[in-house]
């Protein structure tokens, strides 16, 4: 099943990514319960963060409220903070990924899928904030992989990260390398810590590749883009 | 009990950061376990000292993967084989936090409290990596204290932040021990973060600073008691 460009027609509205994406994530979650032990679950986790901000940060309550409103909470001593100092604007970007959970480590963070929506690319705030985050797994050691298919924002988050950790131009992706997969092995080896990395420009009209998702503490183990996109692709009628 | 410097004669060999800060922690998660509802929530500490221990952050690659901790072959499951098309230097910088988890919503993560570390403030790349991380905990809304009493290196880890965020400092160069909370919150229609930076002075009593709970209140958290107690466990 060729990559199709969900972003512009020909594909119709009601299947362009934000509603493909979340059939995609279910899909890649389903595809990985199937085939990893038991030891490991992965979950679907979905927010737009420019519409439905408040499931990221909870709206100002006063003392007491949060518990009163929730109905099943339980009371905490009050506090009332003084008034901050300082209050910066924020962005809480679009998150669509798939974390990957370990049960014989207490439910720890093993590996996460990043699914790349337009608004982590729209602006500087938006790219930093996606590229931090994934910066911050892999210095937690939890394998990444990044699937970018949004053409019509042309940046390179592989890049924006790259930048941001101070590693060298060499790390970065080809010059406009606008849709691509990157997937991150926060490994050790030869009394070094590194990061195993592979990555693959996506081009429209080509199959999907097959990335490796390292998982923390366990294997690396293949995960199929083609075979979840093109299920999808089957279930919203696109072929 | 005013703050002492646990980096510099005397205080460095009678009480040395290491000691106190291990301690220090202890006693946040036992006073936070303490006071907060148990039913909801639960403190607890993760700590892994990157330059030390990284084995415990980036697993080595020799492990015999297929084999399950207790002796027992995993599931059969594929392998991904083929090479790596490049490798990157990595930096797994050193994690002192205490956690704090709504246990009654999927251990969802609600706060954390960030002790800053000396190799935390070391490098470029160790700074740009503990601010990337404390980044990542505001982006999910998650409420944040960064608590840095590191008095052997003048680099300001929350100026840095704020550099990256594109702001100008909240404090003054230098101000290189310092604590700030961190509440994201939406308000009338925009998302905000509000910020109380502190300055920490070594012979000043440490203050009393929010801690914001995702989806709950802000708690008060007594820097000053949780302190004394670690010294005094310490045999000071």
């Amino acid at each position: 099943m060729p990559l199709l460009d969900h972003f512009t027609s020909p594909v119709s509205l009601p299947r362009k990514w934000e509603s493909f994406h979340t059939y995609w994530a279910a899909a890649i979650g389903a595809a990985l319960n199937r085939a990893l032990p038991p030891r490991f679950f992965a979950a679907v986790t979905i927010h737009p963060g420019g519409r439905i901000e408040a499931d990221v940060a909870e709206f100002d309550l006063e003392p007491g409220q949060a518990e009163n409103e929730s109905g099943g909470g339980l009371a905490l001593e009050t506090y009332v903070p003084p008034i901050a100092t300082t209050i910066l604007d924020a962005v809480y970007p679009d998150e669509i990924e798939i974390p990957i959970f370990d049960e014989y480590e207490d439910g720890r963070l093993a590996a996460v899928i990043e699914l790349v929506s337009s608004s982590n690319k729209h602006d500087p705030a938006s790219r930093r904030s996606f590229a931090s985050k994934c910066a911050a797994y892999l210095s937690k050691g939890v394998g990444l992989i990044v699937v970018d298919p949004v053409l019509v924002m042309r940046f390179n988050l592989h890049d924006e990260m790259i930048e941001l950790l101070g590693h060298p131009a060499s790390a970065r992706m080809a010059p406009k390398s606008w849709m691509y997969t990157a997937a991150y092995r926060p490994t050790r080896r030869d009394d070094k810590n590194v990061i195993d990395v592979w990555t693959e420009g996506l081009q429209i009209d080509a199959v999907l590749p097959t990335m490796p998702l390292s998982l923390k503490g366990w294997q690396t183990v293949p995960v199929d883009l083609e075979e979840t996109y093109m299920e999808v692709c089957q279930q919203c009628r696109l072929i | 009990m005013p703050l002492l410097d646990h980096f510099h004669r005397p205080n460095s060999e009678d009480l040395p950061w290491e000691s106190v800060n291990t301690l220090w922690v202890s006693s946040v998660v036992a006073e936070l376990n303490r006071t907060l509802p148990h039913e909801q929530f639960r403190a607890f500490a993760n700590r892994h000292l990157g330059s030390q221990v990284e084995a415990d952050v980036a697993e080595f690659e020799n492990l015999n993967a297929a084999h399950e901790g207790n002796g027992s072959i995993a599931t059969a499951v594929q392998e991904y084989t083929q090479a790596a098309l490049q490798t990157i230097p990595a930096i797994f910088p050193d994690d002192i936090e205490v956690q704090i988890a709504d246990v009654m919503n999927r251990r969802r993560l609600v706060a954390v409290i960030e002790f800053v570390s000396p190799s935390n403030k070391k490098e470029l790349a160790e700074r740009k990596s503990f601010v990337a991380k404390c980044c990542a905990y505001l982006q999910k809304g998650i409420g944040l204290v960064v608590l840095d009493i590191v008095t052997e290196r003048r680099a300001n880890l929350h100026n840095e932040l704020m550099a990256s965020l594109g702001q100008p400092p909240s404090f003054p160069d230098p101000t290189p021990t310092y604590c700030v909370s961190y509440r994201p919150v939406r308000r009338e229609d925009a998302n905000v973060i509000d910020l109380w930076p502190t300055i920490l002075k070594v012979g000043d009593v440490l203050p009393t600073i929010p801690l914001p709970l995702k989806g709950s209140d802000t708690l008060a958290l007594d820097l000053e008691a949780t302190y004394e107690t670690a010294l005094e466990q310490s045999g000071a």
